[in-house]
C-alpha cells in the first residue's frame, strides 16, 4: 500500500530571504529554493542528522548562489541555465563539506580503522553525496536519458522517446558516467 | 613501459568503477536515499505517466522531483517498464 499523496495538512516549508551570515537572497533564487527545498533539505537532514543544519545551510547556499548570479550579471555573462540543478549543487557541495569536517571536529581519531564500522558508515555517505552531486550536474534531457537507461532501455528507444538522437543520447549518458568515475577517482573513493 | 603499466592501471581502474557497478549504485542512490513518506509536492501520478511516455511534454521541474523523491522514482520505474514492454510488444507483433 502506497502512501496517500497531498491529504494531510504538511507544513509549509520556508525559506530566509537573508542567510546567517546577512547576505541577500535575490527573488529569483529564492523562488527556485522554495521549489527544491523541501527535497534538498530532507536529503541533507538525513546526512547530516541536524534539520536546523541542513536549512542554515541551504540558505547559505541560495545566498552564495545569488552572489553568484550578481557577479556573472556585472560581468555581462550569461545567466546560470538550469537554476535548480546549479543550487542544489552548490548545496550538496557544501554539505559534504561540512559532513567531510564532522569527524575532525567532533574527535580527530574517529576515521581511525580501529572503528571500521563508523569508517564505513562515512565511506557510505561520502558515496551518497559524491552521486548526487555528480547526478545534480544533469540538465533534464540527461535526466531523461539517464531515467531510461537505468531502466534497460535501448538506444534506438531513448531516441524515439526523448526526442535526441541515439548517438547524442549515449554521449550524455557517456558523460554522466565519465562525471562520476572522475569524482570517485579524484577522492581516492571505490564506490 | 610505462605506457603498458598505466594501460594496465587504466583497465583496473574501469572494472572497479566499470558501468554496471556505477549503474547499481544509481539506482540504489535514487530509490534509498531521498525519503519522502509524506509525498510532500509529488505530482499526480498522470503526470508521472506523461514523463515515462512523453518525457519533452512534461516541465522540467517533474523530472528534477522524480530524481530527488525515491517514492516517486520507484513509481516511475514502474511506469517506464510498462512502456518499455509496451514499445517491445508491439515491435515484436
Amino acid at each position: 500500500m502506497h502512501p496517500q499523496r497531498q491529504r494531510k495538512a504538511i507544513p509549509v516549508f520556508w525559506v530566509n530571504s537573508v542567510d546567517r551570515l546577512g547576505r541577500r537572497i535575490d527573488p529569483a533564487v529564492l523562488s527556485v529554493a522554495q521549489e527544491i527545498g523541501p527535497s534538498a533539505v530532507r536529503y541533507a537532514e538525513k546526512v547530516l542528522g541536524d534539520p536546523a543544519l541542513a536549512i542554515t545551510l541551504f540558505e547559505e547556499a541560495a545566498a552564495t548562489v545569488s552572489q553568484t548570479q550578481r557577479e556573472r550579471t556585472s560581468r555581462g555573462t550569461p545567466d546560470v541555465k538550469d537554476m535548480r540543478g546549479y543550487l542544489f549543487l552548490a548545496y550538496i557541495r557544501r554539505v559534504r563539506r561540512e559532513k567531510r569536517a564532522e569527524p575532525v571536529l567532533n574527535d580527530p581519531k574517529s576515521l581511525d580503522l580501529a572503528r571500521p564500522a563508523q569508517y564505513m558508515e562515512t565511506q557510505a555517505v561520502e558515496r551518497n553525496l559524491i552521486m548526487a552531486e555528480a547526478l545534480a550536474t544533469c540538465d533534464t534531457v540527461s535526466q531523461n536519458i539517464v531515467l531510461r537507461r537505468l531502466e534497460g532501455f535501448s538506444w534506438k528507444e531513448i531516441e524515439l522517446l526523448c526526442d535526441v538522437s541515439a548517438h547524442a543520447a549515449r554521449q550524455r549518458f557517456s558523460a554522466t558516467l565519465h562525471r562520476l568515475r572522475s569524482i570517485f577517482q579524484r577522492r581516492g573513493r571505490v564506490p | 613501459m610505462v605506457g603498458t603499466v598505466g594501460k594496465k592501471a587504466n583497465r583496473a581502474g574501469q572494472g572497479v568503477f566499470s558501468e554496471k557497478t556505477l549503474v547499481k549504485f544509481m539506482k540504489e542512490h535514487l530509490s534509498k536515499d531521498y525519503p519522502n513518506p509524506r509525498r510532500e509536492g509529488c505530482p499526480p501520478k498522470l503526470t508521472l505517466e506523461r514523463l515515462a511516455k512523453q518525457p519533452h511534454q512534461v516541465d522540467p521541474s517533474v523530472a528534477f522531483h522524480v530524481f530527488h523523491c525515491s517514492p516517486c522514482y520507484k513509481e516511475c520505474r514502474r511506469l517506464l517498464a510498462r512502456v518499455k514492454a509496451k514499445t517491445r510488444g508491439s515491435r515484436n507483433r
